[in-house]
């Protein structure tokens, strides 16, 4: 069991973009070891990219099913090189991060994601998930790429109310 | 309250026109003001801008009126500064579920009293709000939109009496729950 420290902004780590996996070996399967205990430390998270434990490789951990009331969803799932194929529909949804403490706010993304990946025996895999799952999905591979929910929030009011235009 | 800084509530209201938050956050730059929290925004024409600052140093409201003064006369804009005893950080607290109501309907008075006397009374607290007239001239909509924090302990009719406060008034009223999950 090691649950690692939680890599925060402003770590330059957090806006790298991660390495690609070529071969599972023991440093990759510790990894994956070391993700999934430090998710599982904490109740409220429901995913974990490699970079927010301060390796930037291509691994990401989710777990939508410890959302209350998470209908349809694939449960713990170990993604090894996640790439995003097709996207349908839009959601909007409050998302938090581990790694910028304190802050919530609404990002639109969305609804259903096709993602192609590898798994912890390195066999390439397919996986279609909607609603929560998507955002999941989503928010964790942006992680990857060095991309942060800040980079895609909204502002609330312009988000609401269209502005009339005043002569 | 953190360390020893002071802390400030600072308002501005101004006719639009571009540079506003230039000239403000320059004199605040000036003063070695932190801005620790704001919200700006456009209303009706009218650009208004509420600031939460901290410094360092102590200065009193009128000594802050003072370096503003030269911006307030050549704007035309209305300044309010007070000093706070305290400030509290908004945590990201699970243990206070959060709501978004939104309310829509034909404009006429009392909307706002009325949903927020049924809050209120509950001891629910508002975070955000927001209100805005939309729709044409003859059909004038009312639209507010509420972020709530719930008391810890309330009781489960809170739902129920907007619903039947909207029904009497005619008015359509929409309540979600906002998941937040740490990713």
């Amino acid at each position: 069991m090691a649950v690692k420290d939680i890599v925060k902004y402003p770590d330059p780590r957090l806006k790298v973009t991660s390495d690609s996996v070529y071969q599972i070996d023991k440093y990759i399967l510790q990894t994956i070891k070391d993700l999934s205990d430090t998710l599982d430390a904490y109740p409220h998270t429901v995913g974990i990219a490699a970079p927010q434990i301060g390796i930037t490789l291509r691994i990401i951990i989710i777990d939508a099913s410890k959302k209350r009331n998470c209908r349809d969803n694939h449960g713990k799932l170990v993604l090894i090189n996640p790439e995003i194929y097709s996207y349908d529909g839009l959601l909007q949804f409050r998302e938090g991060c581990l790694s910028i403490p304190d802050f919530t706010a609404n990002i639109n993304r969305a609804k259903e994601v096709s993602v192609c990946y590898y798994d912890t025996a390195f066999k390439r895999q397919f996986v279609k998930a909607s609603d929560f799952e998507a955002v999941l999905l989503q928010h964790e591979i942006d992680h990857l790429n060095g991309v942060l929910f800040l980079d895609r929030v909204i502002s609330k009011r312009t988000d609401l109310f269209r502005r009339k235009k005043y002569i | 309250m953190k360390s020893k800084k002071n802390y400030y509530a600072l308002a501005f209201i101004c006719e639009d026109q571009p540079g506003i938050v230039m000239k403000v956050s320059r004199i605040l730059l000036d003063n070695n003001f932190n801005i620790e929290d704001s919200s700006s925004t456009l209303l009706e024409g009218i650009f208004s801008m509420i600031l939460i600052v901290s410094l360092e140093e102590t200065m009193s409201s009128l000594q802050i009126k003072k370096a503003f003064a030269p911006l307030v006369e050549s704007l035309k804009l209305s300044l309010s500064v007070r000093k706070l005893n305290s400030v509290k950080h908004e945590k990201a607290d699970s243990s206070n579920q959060r709501y978004i109501i939104s309310v829509y309907g034909s404009d006429k008075p009392g909307i706002v009293y009325n949903i927020t006397k049924v809050l209120a009374y509950k001891n629910i607290n508002i975070v955000d709000l927001q209100t805005k007239v939309i729709g044409d001239e003859t059909n004038p909509v009312y639209m507010m939109i509420l972020e709530i924090l719930l008391p810890v302990s309330i009781d489960s009719n809170w739902e129920k009496d907007l619903y039947d406060i909207s029904k009497q008034l005619n008015i359509n009223i929409n309540i979600k729950h906002v998941d937040s999950y740490e990713m």
